[in-house]
């Protein structure tokens, strides 16, 4: 009996932990389930809340009404309005009929006093600006934030950001003549020297396998994206030995710490700004619908898509691509008419000076 | 010692207006920049801004001490360039002596903008209320101010003693280590000039290294 | 006597616009003082750029903090339950490997275990008292689960306690990188090694518990009240590689930005890396002096960004840095003395702790300057500078004749 009785209590005293463990997983359980519970409640409420805000940012408020624009502001000098009828032109354009849809996502722009210390009220919804922005800030300001509806995620990787209207579209095309004939890349040079395929595969639409090799074919190419991109980076702890080797021009070293990199981070020999121009191509190309054409199909290819975008062939469309970029060469000596008169001017002042000094004076 | 009271009065004829505003400046700077260092009810900033706003102020340190010891040093020599030396050389005492007295009544003179950024700096380390965890380093900072003051002074009034001819062999020199520096990097030669003169003389243990880096009046 | 009172009378002319001088000076230095003394006070400087981002609503952000909650919990929750059911496959050495979301294929599992070994033994361990666990959470599709969405960087740790003293459980959320690796579907040019320093790095405490067995009460108390920073990692290596040093995101000292970094850590971490010995040791026995209450169960959890909190840097590898240059015994004998955890880290260093973290931070960063005061040597050469200048011009004014 007493054996009987010892055992027991031997069990119960083992017992007693694991008891203990399930009584705070109960609890642990419970508590789960009942914050699970607050924050459904709590979500439906800010989803109230944040659209309550909404409706506030929009009471006593002008909504200006520019194409499919909507832009819900307050009283302000800013030129909202001007600015807007500057945006909406190359908005459209863009987005085509996509653009229509901005009348559903109104921009919301409080106005505020440009004094720092002045004080404000919380912005829960839209932009804070200063009433004093320009008119060319302003209309800067609508291009780079238009509220069109982001794109899908293999898109958005692609382009690294959001497609959004060009504010120099000429200063933009220049820009990719300059990559082509200064990107340490076979790739962006082969592009140049007229070779699509080159093009293709520099802006990453091509068979993605063996990216390094395809954009930087040769050792000094490999050497230089490490020294000129990552040395920094490299230069700690185990990869700084092969970095050393790297630039003292082994290849077999350059190689394998640009391997070592997340394919993702390998310099691209075409920089962003180039696939977006091809992207503005393609929508220009493409008419009223290419950009609904463009987000149409997600798991399809990114070549796949923009030639399906601009109602041609990828080939044709980095063709056109490229011959843009090449009429946009900027100009290599800019002398503009003003120039030389301040030249001048300048000439005149200083020899002025010169001769009223008073060491002519005998 | 009658000389050398002439040469300081004198000195202090010519550059009496740069003393007092390097004074006022001088005193001013430790002051301003503890401004946050206020108690907690009247605006104090938290540790990182205070140490940011320190760090912000104490970039005019140098500035100040450089420029004094610019002007100072211009004001010294002007008279005797413009007398063409002859004052100087009649005087009845060695030349380098002259010189020597005549950079000691500088040096004299720019002791009062020192004792004004010690006297700021103290005022104001003892007044504010520094953070726990950080502390003011005014003694530090006077001394490194002087010793600033000291070399500019010591430097261009080395630079001012000289002849047009001295000036011109001066700016030659720094005009043909840009042009060297630019044609190298024309050239694609792996020549640093410019980088491996500012190392050299500006950081480490350059002899202008005094200038640069953090004037921390308070710091961890 | 005509000519006493002559050169007082002279010497007073010439004092006269000295006194005024100086009574500008000191009248200016005194309104300037009246001005700015003491301190007035200053607001902090704004954002540079013009226009300002909304934030959440004040529901938004309770419901924000719910959700955090909730995470914490559930992490928790799911913590013991696990706990409960661990399976230990005794054909293996390593951590036994949990996984939580999508299933893996069999091939997949067995590769991650065979790392997991690998690993393991890599660290110098085999069979032990203390078994570690590795939970691995891996991503799953928003909406395909109740309650927020999981937080990928919430790495926690459940130490053993009195309902379980041997076994040790890490959770470790696989993002979406990780989560194609673990599915077999790596990005190009993935490194072998990577999966390891990811386990290596994801067992934190529980690879200390798994070498050393359970810390004594006072060493116990003392990581607790610091979140277990000084023994994250027991590897050879970095938190993530050698690279990724937690002293190394402070970045270049040539920034202002670099400044903005150690002044957001606290004055005895930034007075050790300037390297003082008063500095290193509070650094190193932050959390020593209080006697924490050790929750029951203890859930270490570390938050994002946990490398900007730290009271010692890399603090990551401390303990593990200590265990390497002390040896097994010694440390050991650290872990679990029941002496205070400066005596005994003292005593297992041989020489003061300030002294040996003094000399172990130099091994990742040169000493940085603090105060105004110039170094030493460039203050010599200045000073001969100066000297060098002056001595040339006065033996050019010696020389110098007149025309």
């Amino acid at each position: 009996m007493f054996r009987r009785f010892g055992l027991l209590l031997i069990l119960g005293v083992l017992a007693c932990p694991l008891l203990g463990q399930d009584t705070l997983i109960n609890r642990l359980r419970i508590r789960s389930d009942s914050l699970l519970r607050t924050w459904q409640q709590a979500v439906a409420i800010a989803n109230l809340a944040d659209s309550l805000e909404r409706e506030r940012a929009t009471i006593g408020r002008d909504t200006i009404a520019v194409g499919a624009l909507r832009i819900i502001t307050n009283a302000s000098p800013l030129p909202v309005r001007q600015a807007a009828a500057l945006a909406w032109p190359a908005i459209d354009s863009l987005y085509g009929s996509a653009a229509a849809d901005l009348a559903e996502r109104p921009y919301f722009i409080r106005a505020v006093d440009p004094d720092s210390n002045a004080r404000r009220a919380v912005l829960h919804v839209g932009l804070e600006v200063p009433w004093d922005l320009d008119l060319r800030s302003t209309t800067t300001l609508l291009l780079t934030t238009v509220p069109i509806a982001p794109p899908d995620r293999a898109l958005a990787t692609w382009l690294t950001g959001v497609l959004r209207p060009s504010i120099h579209p000429r200063e933009d095309v220049g820009g990719v003549y300059l990559e082509f004939v200064t990107a340490p890349s076979q790739a962006a040079r082969g592009c140049f020297m007229g070779d699509i395929a080159s093009c293709i595969d520099a802006l990453g639409l091509g068979d993605t396998n063996h990216q390094l090799e395809r954009w930087y074919p040769s050792a000094p190419e490999r050497r230089a994206v490490v020294t000129g991109s990552f040395a920094d980076f490299f230069d700690h702890g185990g990869s700084a030995p092969a970095l050393r080797e790297c630039v003292a021009g082994r290849d077999a070293s350059c190689t394998a710490l640009l391997r070592s990199l997340p394919a993702d981070v390998l310099p691209k020999p075409l920089s962003d700004a180039a696939r977006v121009s091809l992207v503005r191509d393609a929508l220009r190309l493409g008419g009223q619908d290419a950009y609904r054409r463009l987000l149409r199909d997600p798991e399809a290819a990114i070549a796949d898509r923009l030639a399906e975008a601009a109602g041609v062939s990828v080939d044709s469309l980095v063709a056109g691509w490229r011959n843009a970029a090449l009429a946009a060469r900027p100009a290599p000596v800019e002398l503009p008419w003003w120039a030389i008169g301040v030249a001048l001017g300048w000439v005149t002042v200083f020899a002025g000076c010169g001769l009223s000094s008073s060491r002519w004076r005998l | 010692m009658v000389m050398y009271k002439a040469l300081l009065y004198t000195q202090w004829k010519w550059a009496r207006l740069i003393i007092l505003l390097g004074t006022l400046a001088g005193f001013s700077l430790p002051l301003l920049s503890l401004q946050g260092a206020a108690r907690a009810d009247r605006g104090a900033l938290q540790a990182q801004d205070l140490l940011r706003a320190v760090q912000s102020w104490g970039t005019l340190y140098p500035l100040l001490a450089a420029a004094l010891g610019l002007l100072v040093a211009i004001a010294t020599w002007t008279a005797d360039h413009r007398g063409r030396h002859v004052h100087a050389l009649t005087l009845p005492l060695p030349r380098w002596r002259y010189v020597l007295l005549r950079f000691a009544a500088g040096m004299t003179l720019l002791a009062v903008p020192i004792a004004a950024v010690s006297v700021g700096a103290l005022l104001a380390a003892f007044t504010a209320t520094i953070p726990s965890g950080l502390q003011a380093y005014p003694l530090a900072l006077s001394l490194r101010f002087a010793l600033a003051v000291l070399v500019a002074y010591a430097v261009f009034f080395a630079i001012s003693a000289g002849t047009a001819r001295t000036a011109g062999i001066i700016l030659g020199v720094i005009a043909a280590l840009v042009v060297v520096q630019v044609v190298a990097s024309i050239a694609n030669l792996q020549l640093d000039l410019v980088g491996t003169s500012q190392v050299v003389l500006l950081q480490g243990l350059g002899p202008l290294a005094v200038f640069t880096g953090r004037w921390m009046l308070v710091d961890v | 006597m005509g000519n006493r009172v002559r050169r007082v009378r002279t010497l007073e002319l010439a004092m006269a616009p000295l006194r005024v001088w100086i009574a500008v000076a000191v009248g200016g230095c005194a309104l300037i003082a009246l001005a700015y003394l003491p301190p007035r006070g200053a607001a902090p400087r704004g954002p540079r750029f013009a226009t300002y981002s909304p934030e959440p609503t004040a529901a938004r952000r309770r419901a924000q903090a719910v959700a955090k909650e909730w995470r914490e919990t559930d992490a928790s929750l799911r913590l013991l339950e696990d706990r409960q059911h661990v399976k230990w496959d005794s054909s293996r050495v390593g951590p036994a490997i949990i996984f939580r979301g999508p299933t893996l294929p069999p091939t997949a599992v067995r590769t991650v275990e065979a790392v997991a070994d690998s690993m393991w033994r890599a660290l110098g361990l085999g069979e032990t008292k203390v078994r570690a666990a590795l939970v691995i959470a891996l991503e799953r599709a928003p909406g395909s689960a109740p309650g927020p969405i999981p937080d990928q960087n919430g790495v926690a740790f459940l130490t053993p306690d009195s309902t379980d003293r041997t076994t040790c459980m890490a959770f470790l959320p696989a993002n979406h990188f990780w989560t194609a690796v673990l599915l077999g579907h790596p990005p190009r040019h993935f490194e072998p090694d990577w999966l390891a320093r990811w386990f290596q790095s994801g067992l934190g405490p529980c690879a200390y518990y798994a070498a050393y067995g359970t810390p004594s009460r006072s060493v116990r108390s003392w990581l607790a009240a610091r979140n277990w920073d000084v023994a994250l990692y027991l590897g050879t290596h970095g938190i993530a590689g050698e690279r990724f040093l937690s002293v190394n995101l402070l970045g270049d000292p040539r920034y202002s930005w670099y400044w903005d970094g150690i002044y957001s850590l606290s004055p005895s971490t930034v007075a050790c890396l300037a390297g003082r010995l008063d500095g290193c040791r509070s650094a190193v026995l932050y959390g020593a002096d209080d006697d924490a209450r050790i929750a029951v169960p203890e859930i270490v959890r570390l938050e994002q960004g946990w490398w900007r909190k730290q009271h010692l840097l890399p603090g990551e590898r401390f303990l593990g840095d200590v265990a390497r240059d002390v040896g097994r015994d010694r440390f050991q004998s650290f872990w679990t003395s029941s002496l205070p955890v400066d005596t005994a880290l003292a005593a297992a260093l041989r020489q003061p702790v300030g002294e040996w973290t003094k000399q172990w931070e130099r091994r990742f960063i040169q000493p940085i300057r603090l105060g105004a005061a110039a170094p030493l040597g460039a203050t010599l050469l200045a000073l001969l500078l100066a000297a060098v200048a002056v001595s040339a011009v006065a033996l050019a004014a010696s020389r110098r004749q007149v025309r």
